[in-house]
């Protein structure tokens, strides 16, 4: 290897922090990468789609959320039930859902947003969870000033407009 | 341009990403993404947002073909391969090819430290990109002229010629930097 100072040259940049996930989200979409499913685990095709589609969602909020607003409002858990149920191209629900998600975090209201894995562990062992439970598939953590403001935040979202479910929780601050 | 323990440690996150481990992709990001930017940064000179896009490519077309990787070569060489083609895909339009003046080339000894950085990459800016990109590969990087001609599909004898010319007009480049001292 030759000594010249180009070596030097762009030697301490860094890849910027969104690359990670701007490379994860392609994936997604390609369909080249999405949660890993156990073998049990046997959805119905659309539902395999619509379960990605939300994990991409989500996926492509990691990493990048900011701190929510500094005003102390009460926060909110926004339960993602169910599968969005449509025909629409899988990359077209992918950005509706990403929109939603970072609409939430332009206006500071988004917390944490988290997927879940497929499997779960319900306790005592033996004991039967619920199906909702079982259907839980994502959640918002969100700062609203109210249950109502909490809702509209929900209603935004396409998860709603697709026959999905989302149940709303306060978060008890006392 | 292997290394044997990290090729080893590259074959098993492989072989996990393929089985669907979602966290042995971003251990092999995290392990070659800063190298794969540097260097695409190296051959845009210093256009972030093109080495980003490249750096982005690289990834996805990496992810879709490792199953064929034959592992003749290092990942992160591979990996690399897709940086270099992307450029070339980017610059293939680019028709603009810089006079170049070998009258005033004063041997073809490697260029030494002697330049500030944004002379540096000024001059790397103004170079035509295939010449800048075996000019990257070869100094910068380390490839021979044997590993440039396979990656860009040329003689092992042109790489040398072209790496001669564009350190030639880097010597130029730099050359009427120092004397205007802009």
């Amino acid at each position: 290897m030759t000594d010249t100072p180009l070596k030097d040259f762009a030697d301490s940049a860094e890849p910027p922090a969104h690359l990670r996930g701007r490379v994860e989200d392609t994936l997604r979409a390609r369909g080249l990468r999405g949660p890993r499913r156990p073998s049990w685990y046997q959805p119905a095709a659309a539902a395999a789609a619509a379960a990605l589609v939300l994990a991409a969602a989500l996926g492509f909020l990691a990493g990048r959320m900011t701190p929510a607003g500094a005003a102390e409002e009460p926060r909110y858990l926004l339960l993602l039930v169910g599968d969005a149920q449509t025909d629409k191209p899988e990359a077209e629900l992918v950005a509706e859902y990403t929109r939603w998600a970072d609409s939430l975090r332009r206006e500071r209201r988004l917390v944490l947003a988290e997927r879940l894995a497929d499997d779960q562990l319900v306790l005592p062992a033996g004991s039967a969870g619920s199906e909702a439970d079982a259907r839980i598939s994502g959640f918002f953590l969100v700062q609203a000033p109210s249950l109502d403001s909490a809702r509209a935040l929900a209603e935004a979202g396409p998860h709603l407009r697709y026959g999905g479910q989302v149940v709303v929780r306060p978060i008890d601050h006392r | 341009m292997t290394d044997a323990p990290a090729d080893d440690l590259d074959r098993a996150l492989a072989a996990r990403l393929a089985r669907g481990d979602q966290a042995a992709f971003g251990a092999l990001y995290d392990r070659h993404t800063t190298y794969l930017y540097r260097f695409a940064l190296r051959l845009t000179a210093g256009d972030s947002a093109a080495a980003e896009d490249l750096v982005h490519d690289a990834w996805v077309l990496g992810v879709e073909r490792l199953a064929s990787f034959q592992w003749r070569s290092s990942l992160r060489t591979w990996l690399a391969a897709f940086v270099v083609n992307g450029a070339r895909t980017r610059w293939r339009d680019d028709a603009r090819v810089l006079p170049i003046d070998d009258t005033h080339v004063g041997g073809d000894a490697p260029l030494r430290g002697r330049l500030e950085r944004i002379d540096l990459q000024r001059a790397l800016a103004a170079l035509a990109p295939g010449f800048r990109m075996v000019l990257i590969l070869h100094d910068a990087e380390g490839y021979t002229h044997e590993e440039i001609g396979r990656l860009l599909d040329i003689d092992a004898g042109t790489s040398k010629s072209q790496l001669s010319r564009a350190r030639a007009a880097m010597r130029r480049a730099l050359g009427a930097t120092e004397g205007t001292g802009t």
